[in-house]
């Protein structure tokens, strides 16, 4: 991939397809996990594409280009979050909030399998920062050397993280099943 | 999606495999919502490709429009202002700490935040957020797997981890 980065940041545009392709729609996929409507995933996705294209020329090549892509990303997610409850203040809360209300599925053809909605609502109750560990690792993807170089920890400790938050999901989803049977 | 992933420690773990299939699912669920997002983001964004200075972004999903472009070149201006003024003024005046005891306070500052020895290593790894924040023991309930982990980071064996955490947290109740 480090190639491809390489050429896309001279201006080849097959090159920069291949990244799009390859990471637009874990991106989009990460904002969704973390509440953002379909819409705005979108639109916070291709913002971030955006700029990427425009600072691939001074980005340094060392194997962390996901971690400065999602953390664009986040950032994004987390201005735009605080743009919105600034604007709540002033008009109607449920109107400014919109589209960060959860990542419930947009409606589509086929209904949402029950294990599915079981599982969105369970990662719903987790901490941000638990579920900031899940969403990196399921929905974005990375490795756990990425995500340490991403949130900045030892790796061990995100390893650590990473099983609790699991085995706290784990928890929910069979308190529910043992709530339902 | 795990597919692209390395093995976990978890993955010996049906129930575990089951979640993480799970989440996978959950993943490949929102991939497959908007069809054509990566072609419309590519036509969006290649004529940024290689430019310089501040990023005019305009968005083409559907409820998007413009991003704020202008806001952003407002904010940019505003940082720009705000670098730039302490950095003239810096250049503008006498240095006041001579370099060599900055370089002295940065080596102590490196001495503060590295962990003096292997067994503070540990420690300093299992003192995570959980720990904090609940009061929990790091010795509790995940402490074998939190063994598990480090030893699979370090190269090392779950049992010397297990040894040389027991040891440790003996001499920090001895203290």
């Amino acid at each position: 991939m480090e190639s491809v980065l390489s050429r896309a940041a001279r201006g080849d545009e097959q090159a920069w397809r291949v990244v799009v392709e390859s990471y637009s729609g874990r991106v989009y996929g990460l904002l969704r996990s973390q509440g953002a409507n379909a819409d705005l995933a979108e639109e916070i996705t291709q913002s971030v594409f955006c700029t990427l294209a425009a600072k691939l020329r001074d980005y340094v090549e060392g194997g962390r280009f996901e971690s400065w892509l999602f953390r664009i990303a986040m950032n994004r997610l987390r201005d735009e979050a605080r743009r919105r409850r600034r604007h709540a203040r002033s008009v109607g809360e449920s109107e400014a909030l919109e589209g960060l209300a959860g990542a419930a599925p947009e409606p589509g053809p086929a209904p949402e399998p029950e294990q599915l909605q079981a599982l969105r609502a369970a990662m719903a109750q987790l901490s941000p920062a638990d579920r900031e560990v899940i969403d990196l690792r399921h929905v974005g993807g990375m490795s756990f050397k990425q995500m340490a170089d991403h949130l900045g920890e030892p790796l061990g400790t995100l390893l650590a993280r990473h099983h609790r938050a699991l085995a706290k999901l784990r928890g929910m989803l069979d308190d529910k099943a043992g709530g339902a049977a | 999606m795990s597919d692209r992933l390395p093995a976990s420690s978890d993955s010996h773990d049906p129930a575990l495999e089951a979640l993480v299939q799970r989440l996978d699912d959950h993943a490949r669920a929102f991939a497959a919502e908007r069809p054509g997002m990566a072609d419309r983001i590519f036509v969006a964004s290649r004529g940024e490709l290689g430019a310089s200075g501040p990023v005019a972004v305009i968005g083409s999903a559907p409820s998007s429009g413009a991003w704020r472009s202008a806001s952003w070149r407002a904010a940019a201006a505003v940082v720009a202002l705000a670098v730039s003024v302490p950095l003239v003024w810096r250049a503008l005046t006498p240095t006041a700490i001579p370099s060599d005891v900055s370089t002295v306070r940065a080596g102590a500052r490196m001495a503060e935040l590295a962990p003096a020895s292997h067994s503070e290593w540990l420690l300093v790894a299992l003192v995570d957020d959980e720990a904090a924040l609940h009061g929990a023991s790091a010795w509790g309930n995940a402490g074998i797997r939190d063994a598990d982990a480090i030893a699979l980071t370090r190269g090392s064996s779950a049992d010397l981890v297990t040894i040389e955490l027991e040891e440790l947290l003996a001499g920090e109740a001895g203290r």
